[in-house]
């Protein structure tokens, strides 16, 4: 269960505080086109996290990449309720940084310890782009699991 | 961010609140990307379209939301040059791609509206090919992963990667923060690419740009190496880089517009690294895909991703002619309204619909998700784009060059001789 918390600064690239459970990949995605905004889900199929939902995850990624449908496909997402809590980033792409303008969601970056050594899947992250800090608590238990009952639903983009 | 007076009284415009509101969207997003200021701008490239079967599963609240907001934007007028991203359905034949009577009556209704408030109804995710071209150096503000790679590498025009709602409120505003590749200090190359094999079709140029895509991410590759590069080639290498990758340029030494040399592309700075890219990373591109197709039965051939130009529906219309596709599938070839029309009076739409060829306008697959293609199981394609997106729908795609696509097409399947299979899976044509 929750042990300690892990405090990390970073840079505010688009305000606000939010928290969730941490969805971390070393890798990118396209919004549009490996997404499907009305349920949520990743549908690229080489993704690590395919069929699995972002919905009030905090992101953590390289970067977004792919498509000009990346701020379209997550207003969607936002207004159907099934919108990513925060973003966590090593790059910034200008798509996602207009997204998270439009839908008020937390967006950071710039941080100088390795964050996929020191976040893990299911990780409870709380994101404050005020401040530029956020807070970890490592949750062992729950996050492989819950990984791997998501994988299993294995529905459809279509 | 510096704001001039008139930008201030636009934000705090209690009058015009659509106003007020893209100019907040337009300094918020410039502030978080570290923009000192607007700038003008005066080339759009914008969405504007009913989405059809994308918001099929939309709730009747965001489908409402969709349909005021496109109301919205276009009860005044545009401020810029503005020309229309692809759109989700082909006006002409929407019936036949299972499009229903009230998306079709909306877009109908977008093109009207569309008009009066003084858009260019292109609908095409190659504005280049229908007017939309840039001079060097020019600010523009575009819509389209691939399009926004082409105007700045290839035309040497400055654009951001921009979504639905920056590229609107350029439009309405006629300003954009100066940011990114704006500036000329953003447009230096990150690192080399050493290509070191030729690359024959459009596909080989897709090829490319699919393999550096991923090593790129969000950088700026600087290929060195080739000698030519034709329209066709930069729209794949476009397409493709900002497919695995997010690209938003990249520089030919020798042959595109700021690389003259190495060090005019890198700005006089030193490159970091070099890449290689050879015949057995050509190769296996290719078979990214081509290994996980099971069979030689295909479904669908999908050609014109980006939309085919003219000179693309010329060689498909020599390639067809006389020739029947197989009806075991399916050709289609995505293009603009504009070179269709051209296509048309020089004859060759004529022959690839003779032949059994659908060409689609204003749209694509991939967009528009007709029944008959989404039914299909396996594909093929001349465009890694196409490919990258139709594999998320579930689909085997098999990638060829455009001669290899069109022979398929006729045969309706893929050659049992075919070099780009490997032995894994059932070939029996399941």
């Amino acid at each position: 269960m929750a042990d300690k918390e892990i405090v990390l600064h970073c840079k505010k690239v688009v305000g606000g505080i939010n928290q969730g459970k941490a969805l971390i990949f070393n890798t990118t995605l396209s919004f549009w086109g490996e997404f499907d905004p009305f349920t949520g889900k990743i549908t690229a199929v080489n993704h690590p996290f395919f069929n699995q939902t972002v919905q009030d995850r905090v992101i953590i990624m390289k970067s977004t990449k792919g498509s000009s449908g990346t701020p379209e496909a997550i207003t969607l997402a936002c207004r159907e309720g099934k919108g990513p809590a925060a973003f966590i980033v090593e790059e910034i792409d200008s798509l996602l940084v207009l997204a998270c303008v439009i839908n008020h969601i937390p967006l950071v970056t710039d941080f100088d310890v390795d964050l996929f050594k020191r976040i893990k899947n299911g990780d409870l992250v709380k994101v404050d782009g005020e401040d530029g800090v956020i807070k970890v608590v490592r949750s062992t238990e729950l996050n492989r699991s819950s990984a791997r009952s998501d994988a299993k639903k294995n529905g459809k983009f279509m | 961010m510096f704001l001039s007076q008139q930008e201030k009284d636009i934000l705090k415009n209690k009058e015009d609140t659509i106003l007020a509101r893209y100019m907040n969207i337009l300094v918020r997003w410039g502030e978080a990307m570290g923009a000192a200021r607007m700038v003008p701008v005066n080339n759009v490239h914008a969405v504007l379209c009913s989405k059809g079967n994308y918001l099929k599963k939309a709730s009747q609240t965001t489908i409402d939301r969709e349909i005021y907001h496109l109301k919205e934007v276009c009860s005044r007028k545009v401020r810029c040059f503005t020309t229309t991203h692809a759109s989700y359905m082909d006006l002409r034949i929407w019936r036949e791609l299972g499009i229903n009577e009230k998306q079709a009556g909306l877009q109908h209704k977008l093109l009207d509206w569309g008009r009066k408030a003084g858009f260019l109804m292109t609908w095409t995710c190659a504005p280049y090919l229908v007017g939309n071209v840039p001079t060097k150096g020019e600010i523009c503000a575009w819509t389209e992963s691939s399009a926004v790679v082409y105007a700045n590498s290839i035309i040497g025009a400055r654009t951001t990667r921009h979504g639905d709602v920056s590229a609107l409120a350029a439009a309405m505003l006629g300003i954009v923060p100066k940011f990114g590749v704006l500036l000329k200090e953003n447009r230096k190359g990150d690192f080399v690419v050493d290509v070191q094999v030729k690359l024959s079709t459009y596909s080989d140029w897709g090829a490319l740009g699919y393999y550096i895509g991923k090593v790129a991410g969000l950088r700026i590759p600087v290929f060195r190496g080739v000698e030519s590069i034709t329209l066709e080639d930069a729209k794949q290498l476009s397409a493709a880089l900002a497919s695995s990758g997010g690209v938003t340029m990249f520089h030919i030494v020798g042959l595109t517009p700021e690389a003259a040399t190495l060090e005019n592309a890198f700005q006089s700075s030193r490159a970091d690294k070099v890449i290689r890219f050879d015949n057995q990373d050509l190769r296996n591109t290719y078979q990214i895909f081509n290994t996980r197709v099971s069979g030689y039965q295909i479904d669908n051939v999908v050609l014109g991703c980006p939309h085919a130009s003219l000179k693309e529906l010329k060689q498909i219309a020599e390639l067809l002619e006389g020739k029947k596709v197989s009806r075991n599938l399916n050709l289609w070839i995505c293009t603009a309204y504009g070179v269709a029309m051209d296509a048309k009076r020089s004859g060759y739409l004529k022959i690839i619909e003779d032949a059994g060829g659908k060409v689609l306008c204003d749209t694509c697959l991939v967009n528009c998700r007709p029944s008959l293609f989404m039914q299909g199981k396996r594909m093929a394609t001349n465009a890694f784009k196409q490919a990258h997106y139709a594999q998320n729908f579930g689909m085997e795609v098999f990638m060829t060059n455009v001669q290899h696509c069109i022979d398929i097409a006729i045969k309706g399947a893929i050659g049992r001789n075919s070099v780009f299979l490997l032995d894994s899976g059932d070939k029996n044509g399941g």
